[in-house]
Parts: structure tokens; C-alpha cells; sequence
């Protein structure tokens, strides 16, 4: 099957904040049709392994402005085979700092794939598409079971992958079949299934087989055999609102609180897919700042992916679900990031424990207040954030009038120890029992 | 703060020129007592003979028909070292008579190669040949960060871009031969300032030196940071604090150090116009006036430590920008913060060329960038300068890149006939006049935003300044790619030529690295091991409880690491989230 998407992930060497190549590189990416996800700066090989690890990525480039690359290309690929990753291809770029025989050193004798000069990053497409077109599905998905049960990120990375697959398999499907309606075995039924599927896709029974297949290895997962139960947040609000930074804020108390010694936590980060390229571009990972940093957090107990929301319109992917399953089934605790539009993030509040709704002090008056589906569903956390901005006293007091104060929190979530962000993360683990 | 009341001063001190003007159009005594001083400014000025022969004045003055002329000009530009410093803040500058230049040469040349002892024989190297000995140290991003060379997982960054500095062991032999009173050294370093400029301070106390008279600069804009460069280690108010214990402790205790520098150049690296640089940049030193105020610190022990650095780049805002810059500065300082000394309200500063500008494709025509970039900066007559080397865009520079680039300046001011025969020789032509008022105007525009917004720091949480510079950023690009903006060889006149010149880059070894990590480790194990953990944990302790964290970093810094140290305040203070 050739139609998977391709997913990639970006990033900037360690000690290095040049960025504006790889956000040039990045948004030609994405209006290409593929998925990059933004790892941000100061990536050190470590960093870079582990995301290119739990984001199941196709590719992964390296931008370098500083100096150091050669032996830094040369670690990133090495320690990706010892981790036994299913694909090794790494680009790269960053400026002229990179000299032609820099680069004819790790193209021809590094197994670097591509260095883009200076002024090439619209090279990067057709070579992305012409290289690495594959599926990355694994052929048998029944072996990494045992791999997902013991926690191995790479099995779990690849079981997420599988149920992106079969997620995206059956919406083209329902697409197809399910506008229909017509009953399985019928004379139009039969036909159907040898018609193909999407552009380039293989024909519907194909897929179908796939989806079944693939639905039984996920039925196949276990619940954990943890004593505790995974707990399942979920933060919604808008573009802007600080719910990564918020999600990176709670993940370091997750980490300072000892109720969780024993256990680990997943954030699913969702952003949108473009839907004129059907690429997307996928940054919340650049604000998990604690959360990758092995000075602050246990970062072998975290797990972050980012998801494209391939077609779902209500602030989740399809694929979600699923997702939440494979993480459960390996014992963690699962903080969801859903990108928001406003309304339609209502799709989270049914898969989670907690739903909490961020929202900033540029939210505008009661009218619009009571036009934010999230606020008026009972139980909801609504967190203004962004609290010491002007305008905060406004919709704090008009925030009050509607919401339950325990279900209410006032937070900076870029002041370090913010008390409004302290009491969050305390209303939040009286879950954790 | 109010930014209200500096626009309001500004806008006062615009009508007030147009005042001056008409009255001295009317009335008769007005034009009488302007007269009268403009013939004792011209009498002061003194002339001299040019190698050729000819007699010309040491200062340029327009020929005036109508007093109307005398106010517009005293009010526009002042006379050299006048109020509102629109031409100098000094009477004389680079003026070269009887073969004796009357100032310090302003070259700084920036240095700093891989190890300590590499980045002091560059050191050595270039100061060679000049008269007063002038300093400028860049260090590696793994010290800028705050970090240590023996951490395993920078290994690859050790010396790249600039020196690697961990221990005070490294800053001792960095400047080991210049720690005298009369060497002046600028350190660019932000996030680690503190910890770097105690390590500075306390070897030249140990060589010797009395602190009261040691000179030099530390960068230490945190505000700059936030809207550029984002290299801060802690939050932007805490960095801001930090700052600013430095700058208080220096006020009393090392008073000839300037320990703040106001930084627009990073701000036009990163894409910024020269109006924004001019707006952004004023605003963060307005910050630190404000913060230093709130401290009980006098007007005029802030004002005469806060100079600024400027770019001087391509486009035609900068024949005026500094000049512009300057007036601004001065009208506030005077009129909302009540400085009378105008030494206090004289903005002192460092103009750099472009990095920006240079390209990579016929390598060597940065060197003409470069040139001309000096000559539009020094129209505006710095106080400092420093000259990109053409290597720039693709290697730490090399050393004969760096000749040239000192020598550019030399010709500039001591070849060239101009700068060294007559002060401000082009300073109040038409076109500075026309640029300098657009410059004005849109730093002004932009004060009127940053009040809307609610003030500069409400501006910076909301990102607005980071906004304004991505925009120009992107448009700078487009234009670039689509040769709207004109790059010799780049985008235009760019076919035929050959394949790029093969330049020489400079290469740090695993060697050097190697040795970096060999000898931060031995220093860290010599240690008393009890006497630092007691030492990280009273500067936790101060840090926590809002002491002066320079003071205690200046008792500590011989034994504690830049490594530590970072690491001791970020457990308190967090980490600093970049803008995205
Ligand atoms: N001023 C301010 N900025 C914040 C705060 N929280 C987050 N931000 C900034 O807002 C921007 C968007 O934050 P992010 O967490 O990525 O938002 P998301 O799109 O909702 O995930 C970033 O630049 C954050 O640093 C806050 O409490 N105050
Ligand atoms: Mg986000």
C-alpha cells in the first residue's frame, strides 16, 4: 500500500537556535502533504532519538548553524541503529556553515541521505516523495504486542502508527462504503470491492482486509496489569492559549509529586491537517520543555507523539481512541492536547476522565462566553490562562458569574511555580487514586 | 511607567522647534540672541591644515542666511556635543590634527576560537597594533547557555562559534595579559552575564587591578533576548532581576564597568527594520531605566551607564538611525526622568555592520558591504565600532578576514579624507535630515502602540515586538527571493559565475575538545566538594529570598562553574520558555 502519509520530524542541533531555515523547511513540508512534526531548538542526540522513536517518523532532518554537525549527523544516525529504528533516514541543512566537503563527507561516506544548501529547501520535496513513499506499518503486528505490554517505546510507537493506519483505511472506506449503505454481499457490495480505494491506494477489499486485520491485533491488546488506573486528561482551547505550555507545567509536577514514582505518562499532542494539502504541521512538541528534559523529568517514563487530526473535525483523530488504548494497555497516564477551533474540541470530552478548557483574557464578552460549547458542559475545568495579561479582571469576573469556582483556575503558565497552576495540577491528581 | 509622557515629550520637544522657528522668523531680540551665539559656537572653532595644503575648520557648520536657520538647526541637530546630540555627543571625534588623533580609536574586533588559550593569542594578535587596547569576546552557545564543556552531551559545540568558558580557571587565562585597568573588554554574554562578569571582575582583582577602575562591557540585555536571540536561562523578569542586581552592585562597586548593554542588533538580525531596531530598542533600555528607578538609583548614575549597540546596515534608514536614536533618548532622559547633566542624557554607543547583509556568493564582495556600512555609521558619529570579517556567513572568521576588516576601519578614519579633517563634514545634510525625521516619526508611532498595548513589558508577553520582527523578517526574505531587494551576485548580475571561492574555514579539533573537557573536569575535582555544595545552596538561598544574587556570585564565582551556577538558579527561578 503506497497512499500512507508521510510523517517527518524536524529539529535544530543541540546549542543552536537558528531557526529560521527549518520554519521555511517546515511550512514547505506541510503545503507538500506531509505531516512534519517541529521538535524546535537545542536538540541534543538524545532528544532527537527518542522523537524520532515515539513520533514513528519516515525522516527525520537535522538543521545546523552552529558548527559541530558532522560528528552530530554521525551519533544521531549511530545511536538509531543501535535502537534498531526501522528507518534510518536522516536530511539535513541549516546555512553555508556547512562546507560542500562537509557535505560530500556525510553524503557519500555517512549514509546521511541529503544535506540541502543554503536557498535548496524547496529540493526537499520531490526528494522526500521520490525517497521515502513507503508504508511503515509493520507486516506483523502481532509480534510487538509483547513489546507494547513491556512498555518498549518503539513497539508502542509502531502499534500508534498501525492505528493511524487503520484510521485513516476507514474513513476512506466509510467514504466509499459507507455513503452507500448497502448490505455486505450484496451484488453492489461485491463490486465495490474491487474498485481502488483513494489515488493511489490498493482496491477496497484490500483495505478492508487491512482494517480487519489491523482491528484484530488492536483488539488483541490487553488492559495493563498495572494496579492503578490510567488516568486520561484531556486540554482543550484554542491556538495560542498556552495548552502545551500548560501540559509541559503539569507534567514536571507529575514528575515532582511522589504519589506517581511508579508511573509513566503519554502526551498525545494533536494539531490540525491542512485540509488543502493534507500535510500538517505538528509544534507542540517545541514547548515540551520539561517534559524532554532528562535534568528535570524521568524522561524514560514519558512518552510524546504527535498527531495529525487527518479529517476528524472535532479537535481529536480518528485515530485517537485507539491510541488511548495502546497507551493504556502499557500502563500510562495519558495527557491529550487537542488543537483548538473554539467549538468543535467537544470531541475529547468523551474519551477522558478530565476535559479542561483553556481560554485567555482576549476571549471577549458574555455573549461569546455563552457561545463556547466547552464552558457550559457541567464538570469542565475552565482555566484562563495568560492571567497577567491586560483585560484578565474582565473575563475573570465574567468567568465567575458561570462557572463552579472549584471547576475554575487562574493561571500564568509561563511563571515558573504559578500558584494557579499548582492548584490545577491538584485539583487534576485527585484522580490519581 | 509612562510611555505616554515619552511620547508626549518627544511630540512637546517636535512643536517646540517649529515654535522656536517662527518666533525667530518674528521677533527681532530672538534673532538677535541667536545670532549672538551662533557667532561664539563659530569663533570656537578652530582650523587646521590638510596634507595637501589646504585650511579648512575642524567642524562643519551650514552657512546661514536667517536666524530661522540657527533655531531649526540647534533644535534639529545641536552643534557636535550639544543637545539633542543629533550630530555627536562629543564636540570632537576622529578628528587627526598634527598627525595626533584627539580620541580612542572606537575599533573593537571580536574574537573568541575554540579554547581559552587560542581565543588570548588571537587576542594578543590583533591588538598587536593598536594604540588603546579594546577587547570583544565571543563564546561558544554551549557558555552561553550557561553550560559545562565536559557535559558528554555537548561535546560536538565545544569551541564552535566562539570561545568555550566553564570554569574561572578559563576566564583567568582568556585574558591573561589584558586584565590591566586600561585594556577595556566587551563580553557578549546575556543569560550567564552574572556569573561571567564576576569571573571577569575577580581575576582582575587578583592580577592586581583596583575593581573601582576596571573598564568594559557585558551585554546582559535580557529584554533583546526575548524579542531575538532567546538565549535567557531564566524567565524574562527574573532575568530582568538579575540585570539589574549587577547593575546596581557596579554603580557603587565597579563604576567605570558598564554592565548593561542595550542590544538593537540582534533585534535587526533577526529580521527586524532599522525603525524597529530604533523602537525596540529604546523601549528595553526605557526598562531598565524604569526597574533601576523602582531601585532608588539616581537618574544620573543610571543614564551614564547604559550605552547601547547598534547594527549599521544596507538600507537608507541608517545614514540617520543612531543620530535619531540619540535625540529620542536624550528628550526623555531630560523631560520625563529630569536629568539636567547632559552626560547623563548623551547616549553612548556601539555600532556594528551587518551580518545579515553579507552573503556566501562572491564571498568577497562583503568587504564592500562592509566598507560602506562603517561610512554610514560613522556619519553618526559611534562611539565604538566593530566591522564584520567577509567570512562571516560561512566560518567563525579567519585571521586574515579579520585584518581586513580592522584595516576598513583605519582607512576609513585615518586614510580617508573626512572624519579625520572635519567633524561632522556630511552630518546635517538634506537627505540625513529627511531620514532622521522618518525614523523619528516611526519610533515615535511605535511608542504610541507600546502605550495602547499598556506598556512595553504587556507588549513583549503578548509578542508583539516578536510579531513586528517576523513580519519584516519574512518580507526581507521575499524580497531577497524575488529580487526586489537588490543582492549583487545573489540575485542580480549573478549569472556566469563561476562556482563559489573555496575560503578557508576555521576548524575546532576533537583535539581542543577533548582537551576542554579534560581540563573542566580537573578543575571540578580539585575542589573543596563541601565548601561548594555550601556555596550553591546560599546562592539558592538569596536567589529565593530576592538578595543581590551578583553580589553572592562575585564570592562564589572561583569555585562555583558556570555549569553550576545555572543550574543552582534555574531550580529557582525555572527555565526561560521561548517565544515561539
Ligand atoms: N504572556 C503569557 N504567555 C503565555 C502564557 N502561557 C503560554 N504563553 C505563550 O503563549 C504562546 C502559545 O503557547 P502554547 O502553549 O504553544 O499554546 P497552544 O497553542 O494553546 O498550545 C507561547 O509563546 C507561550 O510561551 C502565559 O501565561 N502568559
Ligand atoms: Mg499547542
Amino acid at each position: 500500500m503506497t497512499t500512507n502519509i508521510i510523517r517527518g520530524f524536524i529539529g535544530i542541533k543541540s546549542n543552536d537556535g537558528h531557526d529560521a531555515p527549518i520554519l521555511v523547511v517546515a511550512d514547505i513540508l506541510k503545503k507538500a502533504g506531509i505531516e512534519v512534526i517541529l521538535g524546535g531548538y537545542d536538540l541534543t542526540v538524545d532528544k532527537f532519538v527518542e522523537a524520532i522513536i515515539t513520533e514513528g517518523v519516515h525522516f527525520a532532518g537535522i538543521s545546523s548553524y552552529n558548527g559541530g554537525h558532522i560528528p552530530f549527523f554521525i551519533a544521531v544516525r549511530d545511536r538509531l541503529k543501535i535502537e534498531n529504528y526501522p528507518f534510518i533516514h536522516l536530511i539535513g541543512g541549516g546555512g553555508s556553515t556547512i562546507s560542500p566537503q562537509d557535505i560530500t563527507l556525510l553524503e557519500s561516506e555517512n549514509g546521511i541521505d541529503k544535506i540541502f544548501k543554503s536557498g535548496e529547501a524547496g529540493l526537499s520535496v520531490p526528494f522526500i516523495k521520490d525517497h521515502y513513499d513507503f508504508c511503515n506499518v509493520p507486516d506483523s503486528p502481532e509480534e510487538l504486542i509483547d513489546g507494547v505490554k513491556a512498555g518498549n517505546k518503539l513497539a508502542l510507537s509502531a502499534f500508534v502508527n498501525l492505528a493511524e493506519d487503520k484510521a485513516r483505511l476507514d474513513s476512506m472506506l466509510q467514504e466509499k462504503i459507507g455513503r452507500i449503505n448497502m448490505n455486505e454481499g450484496s451484488e453492489q457490495f461485491n463490486q465495490l470491492l474491487n474498485e481502488p480505494l483513494g489515488a493511489n491506494g490498493g482496491l477496497v477489499k484490500q483495505a478492508l482486509e487491512r482494517s480487519k486485520y489491523l482491528g484484530n491485533c488492536l483488539a488483541q491488546l490487553e488492559p495493563s496489569g498495572n494496579s492503578h488506573r490510567s488516568v486520561v486528561i484531556g486540554i482543550a482551547g484554542r491556538g495560542g492559549s498556552g495548552k502545551s505550555t500548560l501540559t509541559d507545567e503539569l507534567i514536571l509536577r507529575y514528575f515532582n509529586d511522589p504519589r506517581t514514582e511508579n508511573r509513566k505518562v503519554a502526551i498525545l499532542a494533536v494539531d490540525p491537517t491542512s485540509a488543502t494539502s493534507g500535510g500538517a504541521l505538528l509544534a507542540d512538541r517545541i514547548a515540551f520543555m520539561y517534559a524532554t528534559d532528562k535534568n528535570w523529568v524521568d524522561t524514560s517514563r514519558v512518552f510524546i507523539r504527535s498527531m495529525a487530526s487527518r479529517g476528524a473535525g472535532n479537535g481529536i483523530s480518528f485515530a485517537l481512541p485507539d491510541t488511548i488504548k495502546i497507551l493504556k494497555s502499557a500502563g500510562y497516564d495519558i495527557f491529550i492536547e487537542t488543537y483548538g477551533t473554539g467549538q468543535p474540541d467537544m470531541g475529547i470530552v468523551s474519551l477522558v476522565d478530565q476535559a479542561v478548557y483553556v481560554t485567555t483574557p482576549d476571549l471577549g464578552g458574555a455573549t461569546q462566553i455563552a457561545k463556547e460549547e466547552m464552558l457550559q458542559i457541567p464538570g469542565t475545568f475552565v482555566v484562563l490562562n495568560k492571567n497577567e495579561l491586560q483585560g484578565a479582571r474582565h473575563v475573570s469576573s465574567l468567568l465567575q458569574g458561570s462557572i463552579k469556582q472549584e471547576n475554575l483556575f487562574f493561571t500564568t503558565a509561563i511563571e515558573h511555580n504559578n500558584p494557579g497552576v499548582n492548584q490545577l495540577y491538584n485539583a487534576l491528581t485527585r484522580h490519581f487514586h | 511607567m509612562s510611555i505616554l509622557a515619552i511620547v508626549q515629550a518627544n511630540e512637546q520637544y517636535n512643536k517646540s522647534i517649529e515654535l522656536s522657528v517662527q518666533r525667530a522668523k518674528t521677533e527681532k531680540k530672538y534673532q538677535e540672541q541667536l545670532q549672538k551665539q551662533w557667532d561664539r559656537n563659530l569663533k570656537n572653532i578652530k582650523s587646521h591644515q590638510l596634507p595637501t595644503g589646504l585650511e579648512i575648520p575642524l567642524i562643519a557648520v551650514p552657512q546661514i542666511d536667517h536666524p530661522a536657520q540657527i533655531a531649526r538647526y540647534q533644535g534639529e541637530w545641536g552643534f557636535p556635543g550639544q543637545f539633542p546630540y543629533g550630530l555627536s555627543i562629543y564636540e570632537k571625534s576622529f578628528l587627526i590634527t598634527d598627525g595626533e588623533r584627539d580620541h580612542e580609536e572606537p575599533t573593537r574586533i571580536f574574537a573568541g576560537l575554540g579554547t581559552p588559550e587560542l581565543t588570548n593569542e588571537r587576542f594578543h594578535y590583533i591588538t598587536q597594533c593598536q594604540q588603546s587596547k579594546r577587547l570583544s569576546t565571543a563564546f561558544d552557545t554551549i557558555t552561553l547557555l550557561g553550560r559545562g564543556a565536559d557535559n558528554p552531551d555537548y561535546f560536538f559545540d565545544i569551541g564552535e562559534g566562539g570561545v568555550s568558558i566553564t570554569t574561572y580557571q578559563d576566564v583567568q587565562k582568556l585574558y591573561e595579559g589584558f586584565l590591566d585597568t586600561n585594556v577595556s573588554i566587551s563580553m557578549t554574554i546575556n543569560g550567564p552575564s552574572l556569573w561571567m562578569t564576576a569571573a571577569r571582575l575577580q581575576a582582575a582583582r587578583e592580577a592586581g587591578q583596583n575593581i573601582l577602575k576596571v573598564r568594559g562591557t557585558s551585554q546582559t540585555d535580557p529584554c533583546k533576548e526575548d524579542d531575538a536571540q532567546n538565549e535567557l536561562l531564566f524567565p524574562l523578569d527574573k532575568s530582568i532581576r538579575l540585570a539589574m542586581d549587577m547593575f546596581e552592585w557596579c554603580a557603587r562597586n565597579a563604576p567605570l564597568y558598564y554592565p548593561i548593554n542595550v542590544s538593537g542588533y540582534h533585534i535587526e538580525q533577526k529580521g527586524a527594520t532599522p525603525i524597529q531596531q530604533a523602537a525596540f530598542t529604546l523601549a528595553n533600555g526605557f526598562v531598565y531605566v524604569e526597574e533601576a528607578l523602582q531601585r532608588g538609583m539616581s537618574i544620573d548614575s543610571i543614564g551614564k551607564r547604559l550605552p547601547f549597540f547598534f547594527t549599521s546596515g544596507m538600507d537608507f534608514e541608517y545614514i540617520s538611525l543612531l543620530s535619531a536614536v540619540r535625540r529620542f533618548w536624550a528628550v526623555a532622559i531630560r523631560d520625563v526622568f529630569g536629568a539636567v547633566d547632559p552626560s547623563t542624557q548623551k547616549l553612548k554607543a556601539h555600532v556594528q555592520t551587518s551580518g545579515r547583509s553579507l552573503f556566501e556568493r562572491e564571498i568577497l564582495n562583503n568587504i564592500t558591504r562592509t566598507a560602506l556600512e562603517l561610512f554610514y555609521a560613522l556619519l553618526n558619529y559611534p562611539q565604538a565600532l566593530h566591522s564584520n570579517s567577509y567570512d562571516e556567513p560561512i566560518t567563525t572568521p579567519t585571521e586574515g578576514a579579520v585584518r581586513i576588516a580592522t584595516d576598513a576601519q583605519a582607512i576609513l578614519l585615518e586614510e580617508l579624507g573626512g572624519f579625520k579633517d572635519m567633524m561632522g563634514f556630511l552630518s546635517d545634510s538634506s537627505g540625513r535630515m529627511k531620514a532622521y525625521h522618518l525614523v523619528l516619526e516611526g519610533i515615535l508611532d511605535y511608542f504610541r502602540q507600546i502605550n495602547e498595548m499598556g506598556g512595553i513589558l504587556q507588549a513583549k508577553a503578548e509578542g508583539f515586538f516578536r510579531d513586528e520582527i517576523a513580519r519584516s523578517s519574512a518580507l526581507y526574505d521575499h524580497q531577497v527571493q524575488t529580487g526586489q531587494r537588490r543582492i549583487i551576485a545573489v540575485n542580480h548580475y549573478n549569472e556566469g559565475r563561476g562556482s563559489p571561492r573555496e575560503v578557508t574555514r576555521v576548524e575546532i579539533s576533537t583535539e581542543m575538545k577533548q582537551k576542554r573537557v579534560d581540563d573542566v573536569k580537573r578543575f571540578k575535582s580539585k575542589r573543596d566538594l563541601q565548601k561548594v555544595k555550601g556555596n550553591i545552596l546560599k546562592l539558592q538561598e538569596i536567589a529565593g529570598n530576592g538578595g543581590n544574587v551578583f553580589e553572592i556570585t562575585m564570592q562564589i564565582v572561583k569555585d562555583v562553574t558556570l555549569d553550576e551556577w545555572t543550574n543552582a538558579l534555574q531550580q529557582v527561578f525555572g527555565l526561560y520558555r521561548r517565544k515561539i
